[in-house]
């Protein structure tokens, strides 16, 4: 049996978010020249004037702004799409043994081994109900062969003969060259070349084809062809390739009776991990992310989540993040059952051992890297960061700090440009408002903040930097290096916009 | 003394909110590190705008230094000249092995080593690049000053101060005393240390210092658009550039009281600028042009040459002899040509038409020099001095220091043999093809500056669509088209927009080559002007534009290529061939002249094909326009034009032609102008003309008002002008309506008038073609099926048109056909019978049909199989032969010999027995409308039915009129139509109304759709290839439109349907 999910592109996003299926929606893809253009719609977006092949943009502004709630622009993603059929693929395990996918690059149909299945009727009609239940439109048609399914259910619905509320086309034992005679030539799963060849000798139907000589098709067409006419009419046999379930890398403990012991919890977990990683070392992979779920009785499970800068295999490792995790885990309530599983795998890297020594600062790198780990997994990612230089003039953006976990590789210590620029050891976090007297030139004479008067001894300056108009108002400043009489020195700015001073750093 | 050239650019300046003209400065300054916008992408000033507030700030001088580039001096030297600044040429240049330098030109022959030095640059390298070593410098080094860069990087350590010691020393050795260093501060921290290091530099390799600023723009408020140059030139979103940003704003123009400020402790080095600047001396005035001298034979001198041509070609031209009005229009041009000094550049160009002439391919002259006697002897234009009013003055005016300009186009197809002469005769080193600068307009200031701030790329493409052929011209309305294409208005970011394309609108972006102007020297050319290499291999283009060239007076002449010149060519040899070849071959001058049977067609707009007049606009000129005479065609030209449209001049000159309303002038002086035009400006030099006799313009102003008209139209700078011109005719006694008027009329010129020369020289090849059309109609179509691609109309419609004209047209087929579509003999009367040729078959590659018309030379063809062993093709070939349908000789439809031609065969042998083992197949017929969307999508048209005509039963159901019922209906009528779609068409001049022209079996219709509707059909209106339009028609002399309300879409219908309409929106 054939089922045909047309349009499966848009479907896929639907049954993933079926909140949203009022909304239009719009699939789109890189096209060439770098831009996006628009691969599939649904009717609604259609309506709207939404072509395939339209670029983006175009479509974009097909609705207000203000419209953004009914209608969704959505990336294509063929792999999401092929992922997604195989796990219908193998939900439909449920009515057949055999599900497969059918062979062309973006599948958008899943055949059924139907043999055997008692009342074929029955068996369609229970495969169709479920999955118009799941929200998929389908197409069906159950025929001898898979050529005529998924020829007929592709092209048949328009010459189907009125069989009492069928939703699946059946086709009777060994009718499938009658069944396939009226349709187009495209049921036959003609490449596209051939198709449009044929159409230029003005034989569109499958009875015109097979009209002409079988001898002059294959000096015209290969025998390519001639195997699909006579796999879909059963002169040639053609093989389902099942879809498999590929294991997860999980492990399940039950509780004989709940325990609520953090350590005995580890040595499960520690036993799970055991049999885990003897699973992925003959691959040569190691752990980079951890998953463990613990299920309290009564109450929701509990994830909690290991993650590490470089993938390992080594158990005493993971176990010593883990139990930095368990010893800050609240339990509602005693567990039941827990489940250990591999979320990310890769490959593990292999560094040689230096002969003589020189492993030193390695060890000094690994090390602060345990280190790096030990305490993202402890106080959460967002809560270790590091300091990066920014090439940005204006002081505010010239440094930020980033996850240290995001970064796979340490700081380069590649010297920044601006080698010679004078910058304060402690910037503040906002430019402190101040008054500021002057002399002549414009240089700072004395400040005044914070009841203080210090009068200023030496300044270096300025230094001007003007720049950042475009991410919002126009910075406009002279920075001086002011030198008090107790030697303190600090940075200070004028706006040049409303010639107001500021205090922005001090110098350590 | 000759009037100086008019500034090229007119720009409201940004310096509103600066200080006015600033006191004496305390000690002189000369900024002599500049960058203008032709550092492409780097400098954000146009060179008129740094020289203005150069001169502003009361500098000594300025010396303009683009990138190994002398693009931007000529406009520089314009302005200076204007502004009476002192202006320094030289560059900038980064040799391969040492610092980069600034070089200057002292005199003429340091500007030649400079110039010969770049040109090695430049060529040596790709395209917009230089690439130099030190020792090329060390050999161009005479004459020319040079200031040492010194690198940021050497402070940072002691070798680096070492390496950069030697350096300088070893370019003091090669330029001696005639060696500085520059030292820039641009306030980027510890200037003063940075300061003691250059002093410490420059004392040790024992160079003088001197102060400069590095400057990329003329007035700190460029800083913006200076950072977007960079983005745009890295490739890169503004917030993404970093420290490839400059930190500030520092590097504009600083009044010399600041600069003395930077530099307060060493004001020596300050002053020491005005000492490089007097040594300069140079002037580009100074490049007087030297003519090549090989133009008249030895012992001749040119001016004698050239009378002698002339008047042995005024005798060929008139047998009978010379009339006294050429006579006499002949002597006062020669003298004038003398008074000149021209007679080179006439000769120059009679060379080239000469020579064209002797390869027999097919020119005429036009340009303001082109409209004289003197040309129309020398067989440089073939427009009868006798018919129209040539006034050689009007043109060549003794007062305007202005080269003199004529263009001449050739055949598209063999304007290369033409340019090929050129450089053989004088060699590709005195010979050279001058630029064309790219500026940035509309759609890519909104596309690079979209994408300098971060906007993404479709939607940017979006934007920049909404900009196509609707030119924004001032910033609300950029504002309201941004909006369009879905930005707030009044968001920052769109008013950032709004801001910086408006300044970046004009700016130049590279230099491309110019269509066909060509420069010739006596001396090297090189050593004029740098030559860079074009983008197109083995092609090489100078660094000036052709203003560029008119400003320093330096000859140029255009070669320019024109597709209907190729058409009557050819349709000349057709009827020639075709004849019984008694008589001579027609050439542009013998045509009859005013046949009253091309008027009386043209009258009837039946004018498919005809050069110009073929357009709608046109079409719907003429039957109310009526043109009787061939002025009526130069007319006819010039007023279907966005320009007198815009100026609301085509229903007044109309009205007075009809006599509806009375020819009257305000004034004696406006009669002079407007007189041959019956009161209404209609040629752009009539418009300008009025500015000065009206309003008391110098015809300088006149020429920067339309200009001004012409670009991106700031506020202010257009009200300045409307103020001067209203006043001016006001206080000279005009109505201040009438004033309003001259204005409206003026601004219509902006861009798109036309010269009264260049319409008299389209007129004639307006009406040449007119005249074959009208009596040869086979030759005229098969010219023009083989000159395509060109004009308006794609070969089904040109064919349609012929059959219409009683043209027995046949279909291609391999035992008649050429390459080319050919005449046959008819069966039965005298007109030959139009056989299309294999061009037409999309995608035929040309070998193949060499293939067939060389197998056939041995005899017809008489069966398939024959013809595939003949001819040896395959089955590609084949295969294309077979969609085309081209077996008809052989009683062969396309489904079988495209299945007998479907097998890739081997060996020639075999094939024979391949062929008679076959059992005889019976495909599918097509049916009649299947075979006529095949000929479309083969060969573009159908000798069949119209495609139309098959829904032609379905359409009556739906009550709708075919094309042909359109002229007995009434005025207003509701009325359906339909057809396939030809043309799109919304030009910029008619208020976002779209003009969609129907084809039905019967003929076209006109469409008017207006934005609203188009809007609301907008899906269909821009997709569909055929529609049914509801709507009422509308009509005006013998003119039928329809304007519609309503769109249905009929592709559906006829969806394999592939012709391609002609898409103009």
């Amino acid at each position: 049996m054939c089922l045909w999910f047309p349009e499966w592109a848009l479907q896929r996003q639907n049954t993933s978010r079926p909140a949203d299926r009022s909304q239009s929606l719009v699939v789109y893809a890189p096209g060439g020249g770098g831009k996006m253009r628009v691969i599939a719609c649904s009717s609604g977006a259609r309506e709207r004037g939404v072509l395939p092949g339209m670029l983006l943009a175009e479509a974009q502004s097909l609705w207000p702004a203000s419209a953004r709630g009914v209608v969704r622009f959505e990336l294509h993603d063929p792999f999401a799409d092929r992922q997604a059929l195989r796990d219908l693929a193998v939900w439909c395990q449920q009515f057949s043994p055999l599900v497969g996918l059918d062979t062309a690059d973006t599948p958008d149909c899943l055949l059924l081994d139907a043999t055997g299945v008692g009342d074929e009727e029955e068996f369609a009609e229970n495969a169709v109900d479920a999955l118009e239940r799941r929200g998929c439109r389908v197409m069906s048609a159950l025929a001898d062969t898979i050529g005529a399914a998924w020829g007929v259910a592709r092209y048949g619905m328009l010459k189907r003969p009125a069989t009492g509320g069928s939703r699946v086309w059946i086709v009777p034992f060994g009718k499938q060259v009658e069944v396939l005679r009226p349709l187009p030539v495209e049921a036959l799963r003609l490449a596209e070349g051939i198709v449009s060849t044929l159409h230029e000798l003005n034989v569109f139907r499958v009875d015109q084809l097979l009209a002409l000589p079988r001898s002059g098709l294959v000096s015209r067409f290969g025998v390519e062809l001639l195997s699909c006419i006579d796999r879909a009419f059963g002169a040639l046999p053609e093989m389902l390739k099942p879809e498999r379930i590929v294991e997860p890398l999980e492990a399940t403990w039950d509780f004989e009776y709940p325990i609520a012991d953090g350590r005995l919890l580890a040595e499960v977990i520690e036993h799970l991990l055991d049999w885990l990683l003897a699973k992925m070392v003959l691959d040569y992979e190691g752990v980079q992310r951890l998953v463990c779920t613990l299920r309290p009785v009564h109450h929701e499970p509990i994830s909690f989540l290991v993650e590490l800068l470089r993938p390992t295999a080594l158990k005493r490792n993971l176990m010593e993040l883990v139990r930095l995790k368990l010893e800050r885990l609240k339990l509602p309530a005693e567990v039941e059952a827990l489940t250990v599983r591999v979320a990310v795998v890769a490959p593990l890297e292999f560094h040689q051992d230096e002969m003589f020594g020189g492993g030193e600062m390695d060890g000094g790198e690994n090390a602060a890297r345990e280190l790096v780990e030990r305490l993202s997994n402890r106080l959460g990612e967002k809560s270790v960061l590091r300091p990066c230089r920014q090439p940005e003039a204006q002081p505010e953006f010239a440094y930020s700090y980033e996850p240290w976990m995001n970064a796979p590789s340490f700081p380069s210590s590649a010297a920044p440009r601006l080698t010679d620029l004078f910058r304060p050891t402690l910037l503040k976090n906002r430019p402190v408002p101040i008054l500021v007297s002057t002399v002549l030139d414009g240089s700072p004479r004395q400040m005044h903040w914070r009841e203080q008067h210090p009068l200023v001894k030496q300044s270096w300056g300025p230094e001007r930097i003007e720049t950042g108009w475009w991410r919002g108002d126009d910075i406009r400043r002279d920075y001086y290096v002011v030198e008090i009489e107790n030697g303190e020195r600090f940075w200070v700015f004028r706006n040049l916009v409303d010639q107001s001073w500021f205090l922005h750093g001090v110098f350590g | 003394m000759p009037e100086q050239p008019p500034s090229k650019h007119v720009r409201l300046s940004d310096e509103a909110d600066l200080p006015g003209p600033l006191p004496t400065p305390r000690i002189p300054y000369a900024e002599l590190h500049c960058r203008t916008n032709f550092s492409f992408l780097e400098g954000a000033s146009h060179p008129d705008e740094l020289v203005n507030r150069a001169a502003k700030l009361g500098y000594a001088a300025l010396a303009v230094t683009d990138r190994n580039s002398l693009a931007g001096v000529v406009r520089a030297h314009g302005a200076a000249k204007e502004a009476g600044l002192k202006l320094v040429i030289g560059t900038a240049i980064t040799p391969l092995d040492s610092p980069p330098m600034l070089l200057w030109v002292m005199n003429r022959a340091g500007y030649g080593r400079l110039s010969r030095l770049l040109t090695q640059g430049c060529r040596s390298a790709l395209k917009g690049d230089g690439r130099l070593t030190f020792d090329d410098v060390a050999r161009h080094s005479d004459n020319l000053l040079v200031g040492v860069l010194i690198n940021r990087d050497t402070e940072a350590s002691r070798s680096g101060t070492r390496e950069a010691i030697s350096r300088l020393s070893a370019c003091r050795e090669v330029f001696g005393d005639r060696c500085y260093a520059v030292t820039e501060l641009s306030r980027t921290g510890r200037d003063l240390r940075w300061l003691a290091h250059c002093r410490h530099l420059a004392s040790q390799a024992h160079v003088p210092l001197i102060a400069a600023n590095d400057v990329h723009y003329h007035i700190p408020q460029r800083r913006a658009l200076h950072d977007v140059l960079t983005a745009i030139r890295h490739g890169c979103t503004v917030a993404d550039l970093g420290d490839r940003l400059f930190p500030n704003g520092e590097r504009h123009l600083k009044s010399p009281a600041e600069m003395l400020d930077l530099f307060a402790d060493t004001p020596e080095i300050v002053s020491r600028t005005v000492e490089i600047a007097d040594r300069c001396t140079f002037s580009l005035d100074e490049l007087r042009y030297d003519y090549p001298v090989e133009l008249s034979p030895p012992g001749r001198t040119p001016l004698e040459h050239l009378t002698d041509l002339t008047w042995s070609g005024a005798r060929d031209r008139y047998p009978p002899g010379v009339p006294d009005k050429v006579r006499h229009l002949i002597e006062h041009e020669l003298a004038l040509i003398a008074e000149l000094r021209y007679e080179a550049y006439f000769l120059t160009v009679w060379d080239l038409v000469r020579f064209a002439r002797g390869r027999d391919i097919l020119c005429q002259g036009r340009g303001s020099a082109a409209n004289s006697a003197v040309c129309y002897c020398l067989g440089i234009t073939s427009v009868n001095p006798e018919q129209v009013d040539v006034l050689f003055e009007r043109f060549i005016s003794k007062d305007r220091g202005e080269a003199p300009d004529i263009d001449v186009d050739f055949e598209h197809e063999r304007r290369e043999e033409v340019l090929q002469y050129i450089y053989e005769k004088y060699g590709r080193d005195r010979a050279g093809m001058t630029a064309e600068v790219i500026t940035y307009r509309e759609r890519s200031a909104i596309r690079d500056v979209g994408k300098a701030l971060g906007l993404s790329v479709d939607r940017v493409d979006v934007l920049a669509k909404t900009m196509d052929h609707h030119p924004a011209r001032d910033e609300d309305r950029l504002t309201s088209r941004l909006s369009e294409g879905g930005l707030d208005p009044h968001s920052r970011l769109t008013r950032q927009l709004v801001w910086l394309v408006g300044q970046l609108l004009g700016f130049p972006r590279h230099l491309s080559q110019h269509v066909g102007g060509m420069v010739m020297t006596n001396g090297p050319l090189c050593e004029l002007v740098p030559i860079e290499n074009a983008a197109m291999p083995g092609r090489t283009v100078i660094q000036w534009d052709k203003d560029d060239l008119d400003t320093l007076g330096i000859l140029k002449v255009d070669c320019l290529s024109l597709g209907m010149l190729t058409a009557i060519r050819k349709c000349i040899d057709l009827i020639h061939e075709a004849g019984d070849g008694r008589h001579a071959k027609l050439t542009l001058a013998t045509v009859p002249s005013e046949d009253p049977a091309v008027y009386e067609m043209a009258s009837r707009a039946d004018t498919i094909g005809v050069f110009q007049i073929e357009s709608r606009a046109q079409m719907s000129m003429l039957p109310r326009l009526k043109p009787k005479e061939f002025y009526d065609l130069v007319i006819e030209v010039a007023i279907v034009r966005p320009g007198p449209i815009q100026g609301k001049m085509v229903h007044p000159y109309l009205r007075r032609r009809q006599g509806k309303e009375p020819v009257e002038y305000p004034s004696e002086a406006i009669r002079s102008v407007l007189q041959k035009t019956l009161g209404v400006p209609i040629f752009q030099e009539q418009a300008m003309r009025l500015a000065v006799v009206a309003a008391g313009f110098t015809p300088g102003e006149a020429d920067q008002l339309r200009r001004a008209m012409g670009a991106f139209r700031r506020r202010g700078i257009i009200e300045a002008f409307r103020e001067k011109l209203i006043n001016g005719m006001l206080e000279r006694g005009y109505a201040r309506e009438f004033a309003e008027r001259v204005y409206q009329q003026i601004c219509g010129f902006g861009e798109y008038g036309f010269p009264e020369s260049h319409a008299a020289s389209f007129a004639l090849l307006v009406y040449v073609s007119a005249w074959l059309k009208c009596h040869h109609p086979a030759a005229f179509c098969a010219a023009l099926l083989n000159s395509q691609p060109m004009g308006f109309y794609a070969p089904a419609q040109l064919v349609a048109d012929a059959k219409k004209h009683g043209v027995e047209v046949r279909a291609i087929d391999v035992n008649s056909s050429d390459w080319d579509c050919t005449l046959e003999p008819p069966a039965i009367g005298v007109s030959p019978v139009l056989r299309l040729g294999f061009r037409l078959v999309r995608g035929l590659a040309r070998k193949y049909v060499d293939q067939i018309v060389t197998a056939r030379a041995e005899g017809s063809f008489h069966a398939f199989s024959e013809f595939v062993r003949r001819t040896g093709l395959r089955a590609a070939a084949l295969k294309k032969l077979s969609s085309a349908d081209v077996f008809g000789s052989l009683f062969m439809d396309r489904q079988t010999t495209l299945w007998r031609a479907l097998p890739e065969r081997g060996p020639l042998t075999l094939f024979d027995e391949v062929d008679r083992d076959e059992p005889p197949v019976s495909l599918p017929a097509l049916t009649p409308l299947h075979e006529v969307l095949a000929d479309y999508s083969t060969a573009g048209l159908t000798l069949r039915q119209h495609p139309v005509s098959f829904l032609r039963s379905l359409l009556d159901s739906f009550k709708i009129t075919p094309a042909v019922e359109l002229g007995s209906m009434l005025n207003d009528r509701k009325i359906r139509v339909a057809g396939i779609v030809l043309l799109r068409q919304r030009p910029s001049t008619a208020n976002g109304i779209t003009f969609v022209t129907l084809e039905d079996e019967t003929g076209m219709v006109n469409l008017i759709v207006r934005r609203a509707v188009w809007e609301r059909y907008r899906k269909i209106a821009r997709r569909a290839i055929a529609l049914i339009a509801h709507g009422r028609l509308q009509r005006e002399s013998d003119i039928i439109h329809v304007l519609v309300n309503r769109l249905e879409d009929l592709s559906d219908r006829l969806s394999e349907l592939t012709t391609k309409s002609r898409d103009f929106h």
